[in-house]
Order: C-alpha cells, then structure tokens, then sequence
C-alpha cells in the first residue's frame, strides 16, 4: 500500500461576502458596523480525508456544495481558514477550466510561462513543446493571443501543458464537459494512461458517467460537508437518491421537516429585498436551518444559515423562521429557493423544500443588474 | 512512479511573525519564473508598438522638456541651478523608479488574476516581477543619462557617484513595500489604485526633484521656522534618496553642503528601515494572498 499523495486534515474553509469592493463599503460595515451587507458563508466545514497514490478519486455534489473550493485548496491556490493540505509528489490543475494563461500572451508564450511555473525546466519545456501543440490541436493559432482562442481551445491548449508537466498528481475541474467529442476521447485516453502509470488524479465533475467510468472512488459534498465517501457506484447512488427524493433524503425519517416556505421579494430603486419565512417541525436538542437563493439554473447566490445568524435552539413541534436579505441587486427572473433543516451532529440529514421567488426588478444579462460604467484605461 | 516523494504542505496559516526566510528561499528557487514574469510585463506592455521599450526614456524626456521650457527658461530655475536639465533627469528617474514599482505593484496581482486564481506560485513573484521591470526602465534611463554626459562632457564628481547606491535601495525597497501592500489590499478594496495616484502626486512635488532641497531649507528659515522644519520635509525617504541620487549623479553642485558622515549615516539607516518596511509588507501580503483566489 502506497502512502497517501494527498492528505486534506481538517480543513475548513469560510468566506466573506462582501459585496461591495470600494472603501464605502468598507466604512459600512467596518465603521457604521452594518453587518448586514457582510456575511460569513462557511464553503467546506471540517473536511478530512486521504486520497492514496495511483487512485483516481470524483468529486460531486451540487453547485455550492464545496468540491471547488476543496480542489483550489488542494491545488494549492486557496489557503484554508483552518486545517492544512499535505501532498507527496508534484502537481498540475486544472481549475476553472483553464490552466492560468495570460489573455494578452500568444499560445507559445503561455506554454513556456506555465511551465516556468510548474517548474519545469526550459529544455524540457522546448522538447516536449511541439507535443503540447500537436495534442492541443492549435498549431496555426500558437503564435496569436490567446484572447482571441475559442473557450474549447483554450482549454485544450491548458490540458496539453498540465498532461505534459507529467505530475504525479492531477487535479481536473469541469474540463472534460468542454470541448469536441474527438477531444474529449483524447483526454480520457490520457486520463486511463495516467491510470496505468500510477499517477493520482481528482476529478470534479457533473457527469456520473465518467466517475463510473473512471474512479475507483466518489466523494459526495454537500454544504461543505463529507456525506458520502465509497465506490463510485455507491455514492453515485446515494447522490440520485438526494437528487430525485428531496422529501426523504435517508432511509430514517429526518428529525426536522421543512413544512412550509414563502419567499417574497420586494423591489425598490433596483434593489430587491428577499425575505424567507419557513416554518419547521420536529424534535431536536440543536438544530439548524438553511436558505439558499439561487439562479433558475441552481447556481447559489445567498446562502443564509441559522446557526450563522446566531438563532441555535432546539424544536419541539413547529417553529418559523423568518430570514430576511438587504436589497440584492438582482435582476428581473425566477428565481429557485430551497430551505433545509437537520438536526446539529452527524450525519445530518438534510430535509429540504423548495420555493420558486419571481423577481421584477431591472432587466439584464445574468443574474444580477448593477450599474456599471467604462473607460479607457 | 515507484519511488515515495516526501511529504509536503500545500498551504496552511502561517503565524503572522514567522515565515519571510522562508517565502525569501521559496522565491529564490523560483528566481528563473522571476525573470520570465519580468518579461511578459515587458512584452505585454510594449505588445504591437512600433517604438517598444524605447517609450520608457521618452516619456521622461518630454517631461524633461516640458520642465525645463517652463521652469528652466520662464521661471528661471535654469539660470540658479546648475545643468538644470540633468538635475531634473536625475530627480525624475529615481521617482519614476519609486512610482513606477508602486504603480504597477498595485495593479500587478489584479492584472495577473488568471494565474493567480489558477495556479500556486508565491504571489510576491507578481510585485516583485513589477518591481523589476522599473529597474529595467530604469536602467535604460541611465543609459541616456550617461549618454548625455558622454555627449555634454558634464560629469558628477568622481567620489560622490557611491551616493547612487543607497538612493536607488531606498527607492527598490520602498517601491516592493509598497507595491506589495497596495497590491494586496487593492484586491479589497479597489479604491486603492486611485488612492495611490493622488498620493504620488503629492509625493511628487514634496520631492526635491524640480527644486533644489537647498531652496526649501532656504524659505523655512527665511519664514523663522527653526531647523528641524528642514528635518521633517527630509524624514521623506524619498526626498533623502533623491538629493542622494543627484549628490552622485548630477553634474553640479549645490550652493550648500548638506552632505556630511551624518547624512551618509542616516542614508544607510533608511536603507534598514525600508527592509524592515518590505520585511512587514511581506507578513501583510501573505496574510492578505490566502484568499485572492476567491476575491479576485
């Protein structure tokens, strides 16, 4: 048994979200003390687990469930709140579907900056370089900025370099979902090689197909939280499970029901107040509610918990909570509220209930409608 | 793959006292991804113009002309100071040094956001990185300076060229100090980038650089202010390292001698404190890097 490559010890990772990035915003809340506008929003709670050498681990869970923010953390680039990261070996990422390259740089300028980056000496970047572009299939743009590359090339182009560092650990993130068919063949080509080699790779991705097909191992997020963590299939199951009953999430009935959630919004001058009423039922010494606004497509924008908020009392029978946000400057749509409860302790079983919030505010692109301005720089 | 390499921590808080040497070691071993930062600064700066690094020496020499067409010959600063021209150059070139790594330091982890959200590298590499390439257009600077004296035939005095040194390590130091704060909190808080050109500005014109120092300790006694007046408008280490700067590298001389074993002295202290400044810049940005990647 080889030893552990990676070794994620309690690792806790909290954010907060501010939401304006200006001295004003600061003097609000740092001086005037209005928290409002300032939330702690706890992205990975307590997190610890080995990945051994030569295994090829998933990662899933929902948007927001954490299996990001872990994998920034592995690769080094986010520094936990708490808790540490222990690796053996060297490492190339892929986060975010790119490999970090420079818009303004061309193609063969980022090859070589990369590889100074990971390390790799400038001869061995020269040998292998033609390799990279043959693989990445972007030979006749190499000498053009890359903000003029497609996305699919872009990430084709970051594939090449991380495959060419030849880390002993790999960590990819959504990367497999871009690109052509042909494309996508080649890198699980790569990916089933580095297998065989004994190279540790983790993986984050939406596609149960690939964990199946590919990892010997899944680990489920949510909340920041472990919920599952076995073979691939098993934990693919539990996932379904969650997703397709959200009204029983476990086998045992929860302890704590969500029984009804009304969520309103109120407009005014382009900013719009959400305020979430849920009403809770059952037994417990110690437990917590959460609300989570997100986009019609499930990307988290709040994420609002009872325990943040200071409200940490037990329930026998029905209690309501009311949580209430300052205006968001969100934009004309729909969009999706789920309120969960558990009872504090482990595991939690999650029991949540969702609400759909209509919104009739400032038409945009995106979630969001700011005013925003541009010049010359 | 069958050989075990040794345990390594990824990322874990240092104590907010502890870890410069070790940041120092770690940047070191990456001194070759120093250089090749330096270069995409460079390459991305003078990217499709025709004219490239040389911009950098003209902008000084029209402000030189600017200058010395308005305060040389219309207020006549040209017929009280010596080689007007080469003083202001000299005065110029070590604030553009200053300005230049505090300008670009501020923007430089905002402007590297993809590698810095992306990949792990020490992110001092990025101010420092911007840092150099000041001195590098500093250097190309002093090439024209030299030149004009080659041309003019005008040289500084011989022994007090060693005064360059210590000016040039105050302003390097300071500039990395600086950019390095300000680039860390300008990912906060993006006030900061404007808040810097305002204060460059004021930081300009109480630097003796269009005006001799002499003249300023002049107008404070003139108006009864007593001695240390001077010493306070001089506890501006910028101010230390430009009248330095022009002591080694301007031909003339002033009509007073500041320059004593006190002053050298007290040039070599402030080359200590800006260390210490880049020693405590350093523990706030390390503190202040740990979440970039979520906050760019």
């Amino acid at each position: 048994m080889r030893p552990p490559a990676l070794e994620i010890d309690h690792v806790t990772q909290s954010f907060s979200l501010r939401h304006e990035k200006t001295l004003r915003g600061l003097f609000v809340t740092k001086v005037l003390r209005r928290h409002a506008t300032k939330e702690r929003f706890t992205a990975l709670d307590d997190v610890t687990t080995d990945i051994s050498g030569g295994s090829t681990v998933g990662l899933i869970g929902h948007n927001g469930s954490g299996k990001s923010t872990l994998l920034k953390i592995i690769g080094g680039v986010l520094t936990p709140t708490s808790g540490e990261v222990r690796r053996r070996g060297t490492l190339a990422a892929l986060l975010e579907l790119g490999a970090g390259f420079h818009h303004d740089l061309t193609g063969r300028e980022n090859v070589y900056l990369n590889a100074d980056v990971l390390g790799i000496p400038r001869e061995v970047a020269r040998q292998r370089f033609d390799e990279i572009v043959d693989f990445s299939g972007v030979e006749q743009f190499i000498d053009t900025p890359m903000k003029f590359y497609s996305s699919g090339m872009f990430v084709r182009l970051g594939f090449a370099v991380a495959i060419y560092a030849q880390p002993d650990i790999l960590l990819v993130d959504e990367v497999l979902a871009v690109g052509d068919e042909a494309f996508q063949r080649k890198c699980l080509d790569v990916i089933r090689r580095f297998q065989q080699e004994g190279r540790t790779i983790v993986l984050v991705t939406h596609d149960m197909r690939q964990v199946e097909e590919f990892c010997d191992r899944a680990i489920l997020l949510d909340h920041g939280h472990v919920v599952a963590d076995g073979t691939a299939p098993a934990v693919i199951g539990e996932f379904r499970a969650r997703l397709g009953h959200p009204e029983s999430q476990d086998h045992l009935p929860p302890p704590v029901e969500v029984v009804a959630v009304r969520a309103e919004a109120a407009t005014s001058a382009g900013l719009t107040a959400v305020a979430v009423t849920a009403t809770f039922k059952g037994t417990s010494a110690d437990f917590e509610a959460r609300v989570d606004l997100a986009t019609e497509e499930g990307a988290r924008l709040v994420a609002m918990s009872s325990t943040d908020a200071g409200v940490r009392t037990g329930i026998d029978g029905e209690r309501t909570i009311r949580f209430e946000t300052p205006g968001l400057a969100l934009a004309t749509g729909e969009y999706r509220v789920a309120v969960s409860a558990a009872a504090v302790g482990s595991p939690r079983t999650w029991h949540t209930s969702n609400a759909r919030l209509p919104v009739l505010a400032a038409p945009a692109v995106g979630p969001l409608a700011v005013p925003f301005t541009a010049h010359e720089q | 793959m069958t050989c075990v390499s040794a345990v390594e921590v990824v990322n874990r808080r240092e104590p907010f006292w502890r870890g410069f040497w070790s940041a120092v070691a770690e940047i070191w071993a990456a001194r070759l991804l120093l250089v090749s930062l330096i270069r995409k600064e460079l390459s991305i700066r003078y990217r499709g113009s025709v004219l490239g690094i040389l911009w950098t020496m003209i902008k000084p020499l029209v402000q030189l002309a600017v200058y010395g067409l308005v305060l040389g010959l219309f207020l006549g600063f040209g017929d009280q100071i010596e080689n007007f021209g080469f003083f202001m150059f000299c005065g110029l070139m070590i604030f553009g040094l200053f300005s230049e790594a505090v300008t670009l330091g501020t923007t430089s982890i905002m402007w590297n956001a993809p590698l810095v959200k992306k990949v792990a590298l020490r992110r001092e590499l990025l101010p420092l990185s911007t840092t150099g390439v000041a001195i590098v257009n500093f250097f190309f600077q002093s090439l024209v300076l030299v030149g004009a004296m080659a041309v003019t035939g005008h040289w500084p005095r011989l022994q007090d060229v060693p005064f360059v040194i210590p000016a040039i390590l105050i302003v390097v130091l300071l500039g990395l100090a600086g950019g390095m704060l300000l680039g860390a909190l300008n990912v906060y808080v993006r006030d900061v980038q404007f808040i810097v050109d305002v204060g460059l500005l004021l930081l300009f014109w109480l630097t003796p650089i269009l005006y001799g120092w002499w003249t300023v300790q002049q107008t404070l006694a003139d108006r009864g202010l007593p001695d240390w007046a001077f010493d306070v408008y001089m506890a501006n280490p910028l101010a230390a390292a430009t009248v330095a700067f022009q002591q080694g590298a301007w031909p003339g001389t002033p009509p007073q001698e500041y320059f004593d074993s006190v002053f050298a002295l007290r040039l070599w202290g402030t080359v200590a404190v800006c260390a210490l400044l880049v020693w405590l810049a350093q523990r706030i940005f390390n503190r202040l890097q740990e979440n970039f990647a979520a906050e760019l």
